[in-house]
């Protein structure tokens, strides 16, 4: 079976705590709970021998993560970071225009972040349609006592515009595994509804339209139209 | 070399091998000199019958693995025993004698760092010259452009104990072949061509400007530039040309490659290169630093860190530099991990084009480029405009298409997921590098080219790190300005993926700035770890395109976009290109209120920048 790419933004004002999700997302649960007091970069470094495996350079801000589907399925998925800080709100299109799924990220201590949700979601239905599964996570839930968006409002949003809702803690690492899962479940829900199992494999089809041809002399073919 | 030399005149008469009393069981030539003795290794055994230095019967044998007889009587040539502990040694020893500049800057104190040391041939040939035990500091830098694990180095520098704690656990990755000892391309003769290989990961002027800037006078470069200039060109040369004998397939390419002298991969091949393997670069030399108060260079001088060394700088520095490489470590590691499923170099991909079995899919990539270029030859106007239109559709249809067909021919299905991708992507490469020019002109928009580069050059003239809070202390002019030549040569590479692969080169650059600072600081802090994500990375980006003065910059996207393969951009280069997008956008839009300024003087300032411009365009073009 093909294994099925999905592309994942990750949007949510700066500081909420985008860069660590990923982070600790690829690092999974082998990583030490980092609530114990932290220790120097020398005493964890047999963890990070270990852990540090998949991280790049760049995989702060981009990952390539390989994960198994309930199906029996393989999802590939390249998670996107964005840059959260307001003045840069209007490059999102650019980055989220063929996101097959969208996490996005407040701080549950920041009613704020919370607002920017809001926007993030209008923005996506009315750019990208109901084709993207969205996932709101309050991030932060370590920080409970200090929490600032209700909990009822956050849930009740989520159900009025068909996302789905998660707690998760960076910090912790709570509810990662469990909000990428389920997204993953959807996305491939949705391609699987909209575009037949077989055409899990190729996102760049649905941009560009090119039907491949089973023909092995199609190549020969297209030299007639030009 | 003189061992060479006497090796290969005593071979003028080759003698049968005549090996007596098959009744004994026969040992291999390498083990024999081990268990006698006369080898002090395994490899070093290897690369004395290599050198044509063992002689049975007066006769060089050159087979490290024939079979002998347990009782033969070998012996080593006189004055073979090898001077280093490896054949590396040797190599570099003829780069020396050929570039005695370099020789005589180690003889008179000069550092030199061998990266991706194995059995350190180098490293002993160089500090038998006389040569320095390079900084951790500066070798933990220098190691992190070249990808290399410093671990595996840390016997030849001058801290061994910057990671005492944690002894290296698993065996040297470099001895295990990850950074093979030839560079991946066979024995390399002992002409100095490894020298002149050691440049070969980056461009030379990169390089060159690289080490210029950062302090490092690295005697005869331009030998080695002018050397490697003319590999690459005759690499270049050498690649297969469908087309070169107007109908009939070309042979195959094996023996067109110059056996001699060895060729470093050419640059148009780093791209695919780059993911199938680590960069490899050894024996750079440095003069004796310039400061005689600092003996050591230290990463400061580089200005990665915002203060001047403090009492724990040099733990902090060594953390800095581990956590660095170790991240880049992962990265290798990383894409080891990609290369796993038989990627295809480009090269390889070449050299499966050319056998008879592809003659179906060279029939069709033939009669494909070749139509394309008659079908414009002499169309000129409105028909050259509408058939330049539909360019972008007739290659996503041909590309589309050959790539079923790779999927169907077992030879290549057999490459699996990843061996076909890279398969499609060389293929697109390869089509694109003739109709490269073409294609460009399809989407090449002049006006829009003038609008950006004049708006990027009025902003320039005003816009500062701060404006975009970018903390001062990242704004290390030299490095951003390593970065800007990576995007600049966006305009001159051909296919798409090369150009997007100068993005992600960029980027990476960035992203090791940033990321070397937050260690630093988080070490310092003692916070576990602390990466630069999007929100650092994307206005510090900005930055640097905005003074990068790309040529045809928007063009180059529009043809990026147009005809590389899109499911390539779902990925990592793909993150990149589009933050190259995304900060050409901004450039373009921006407003006062997004770069902290107010609207007035925005305006103000703007107008006065556009103004600059114009006037210095007017005047003649921009130095």
């Amino acid at each position: 079976m093909p294994i099925a790419r999905f592309k994942v933004v990750l949007l949510g004002e700066g500081r909420v705590g985008k860069t660590s999700i990923l982070l600790r997302y690829v690092k999974g649960e082998r990583v030490p709970a980092s609530d114990d007091p932290p220790t120097s970069p020398r005493r964890d470094a047999p963890h990070r021998r270990y852990s540090d495996r998949q991280v790049s350079t760049l995989q702060a801000s981009y990952l390539d993560k390989r994960l198994s589907l309930r199906a029996g399925q393989s999802a590939s998925l390249s998670i996107w970071d964005t840059a959260g800080q307001e003045r840069f709100h209007a490059l999102g299109p650019i980055y989220y225009r063929d996101a097959d799924g969208a996490l996005l990220v407040y701080d549950i201590t920041d009613f704020e972040s919370f607002q920017k949700v809001r926007k993030w979601v209008r923005e996506l239905r009315q750019i990208v349609g109901q084709e993207i599964a969205i996932t709101i996570a309050g991030n932060k839930v370590d920080l409970e006592s200090s929490r600032a968006v209700p909990e009822a409002e956050a849930l009740d949003y989520a159900a009025s515009v068909g996302a789905t809702h998660v707690y998760t803690s960076a910090k912790l690492n709570k509810g990662l595994e469990d909000a990428f899962a389920e997204l993953s479940e959807r996305m491939a829900t949705r391609r699987n509804e909209t575009r037949g199992p077989g055409a899990a494999g190729l996102p760049g089809a649905k941009r560009s339209s090119i039907s491949i041809v089973d023909d092995p002399v199609a190549p020969k073919k297209k030299d007639s139209c030009c | 070399m003189t061992m060479r030399a006497s090796a290969s005149k005593r071979s003028t008469s080759l003698q049968a091998a005549t090996i007596a009393a098959p009744s004994t069981t026969k040992e291999r030539l390498d083990s024999l000199l081990l268990s006698r003795g006369l080898a002090p290794s395994r490899s070093q055994a290897t690369a004395l019958v290599k050198a044509g230095a063992v002689l049975l019967a007066a006769t060089p044998r050159r087979r490290p693995g024939q079979k002998l007889h347990p009782d033969c009587e070998i012996r080593v040539a006189e004055g073979s025993l090898t001077r280093y502990v490896s054949r590396g040694g040797e190599k570099l020893h003829a780069a020396l004698e050929r570039w005695p500049s370099i020789a005589r800057s180690l003889a008179g104190g000069g550092t030199a760092a061998d990266f991706g040391a194995s059995t350190g041939g180098y490293t002993d040939c160089a500090l038998k010259h006389g040569a320095r035990r390079p900084s951790t500091a500066w070798t933990a830098i220098m190691a992190d452009e070249f990808d290399v694990d410093l671990n595996d180095m840390k016997e030849y520098l001058d801290e061994p104990d910057f990671d005492e704690v944690e002894a290296p656990a698993a065996p040297s990755r470099c001895a295990s072949g990850e950074l093979p000892f030839d560079g991946g391309e066979g024995v390399r003769g002992s002409d100095g061509a490894d020298a002149a290989a050691a440049f070969a990961g980056r461009p030379p002027d990169i390089l060159k400007a690289r080490l210029d800037a950062s302090g490092f006078g690295v005697e005869n470069v331009a030998a080695a530039e002018r050397r490697l200039t003319l590999e690459q060109q005759r690499a270049t040369d050498s690649e297969p040309d469908i087309f070169a004998d107007g109908g009939e397939l070309a042979a195959p390419p094996a023996p067109a490659t110059p056996p001699r002298p060895p060729t470093p991969p050419p640059p148009a091949v780093r791209g695919l290169d780059d993911d199938a393997g680590p960069r490899r670069a050894s024996a750079f030399v440095k003069k004796d630093a310039p400061k005689p108060s600092q003996p050591s260079t230290s990463a400061a001088v580089f200005g990665l860190y915002d203060r001047s060394p403090e009492a724990d700088a040099p733990t902090a520095r060594r953390e800095a530099a581990r956590a660095k490489a170790a991240a880049d470590r992962e990265e290798r590691r990383q894409a080891e991990d990609a290369a796993e499923g038989s990627q295809l170099s480009y090269k390889e991909f070449l050299t499966r084009l050319m056998q008879p079995s592809s003659a179906e899919l060279v029939g069709h990539v033939r009669t494909f480029v070749l139509q394309i270029l008659g079908k414009f030859e002499g169309l000129e106007g409105d028909a050259r405009t509408e058939a330049l239109a539909e360019l972008p559709a007739t290659c996503a249809q041909f590309f589309a298409a050959a790539e079923a067909h790779l999927e169907k021919r077992p030879e290549w299905s057999a490459l699996g997921a990843r061996g076909l991708s890279s398969a499609r992507s060389a293929l697109e490469k390869y089509v694109m590098s003739k109709v490269g020019g073409l294609a460009f002109e399809a989407v090449r928009n002049d006006g829009r080219d003038a609008e950006l580069r004049r708006r990027c050059r009025a902003l320039s003239r005003f816009v500062t790190p701060g404006h975009l809070d970018v903390k001062a202390h990242l704004c290390n002019e030299v490095v951003l300005n390593i970065a800007r030549d990576e995007l600049r040569r966006m305009d001159h590479s051909r296919a798409p993926a090369d150009k997007v692969d100068c993005v992600v080169r960029c980027a990476s650059m960035i992203f090791s700035v940033l990321n070397l600072a937050r260690a630093e600081n988080s070490s310092r802090k003692g916070t576990s770890e602390s990466r630069a994500g999007a929100d650092d990375f994307l206005p510090i980006f900005i930055y640097v395109v905005l003074h990068a003065d790309v040529p045809r910059l928007h063009s180059n996207c529009d043809y990026v976009e147009a005809f590389h393969n899109p499911t390539a951009l779902m990925s990592k280069a793909g993150y990149c290109f589009v933050n190259l997008r995304s900060a050409i956008e901004f450039l373009l839009t921006v407003e006062a209120s997004q770069i902290n300024m107010d609207e007035d003087a925005f305006a103000a300032a703007l107008a006065a920048g556009e103004a600059a411009v114009d006037k210095g365009e007017a005047a003649g073009p921009r130095p």
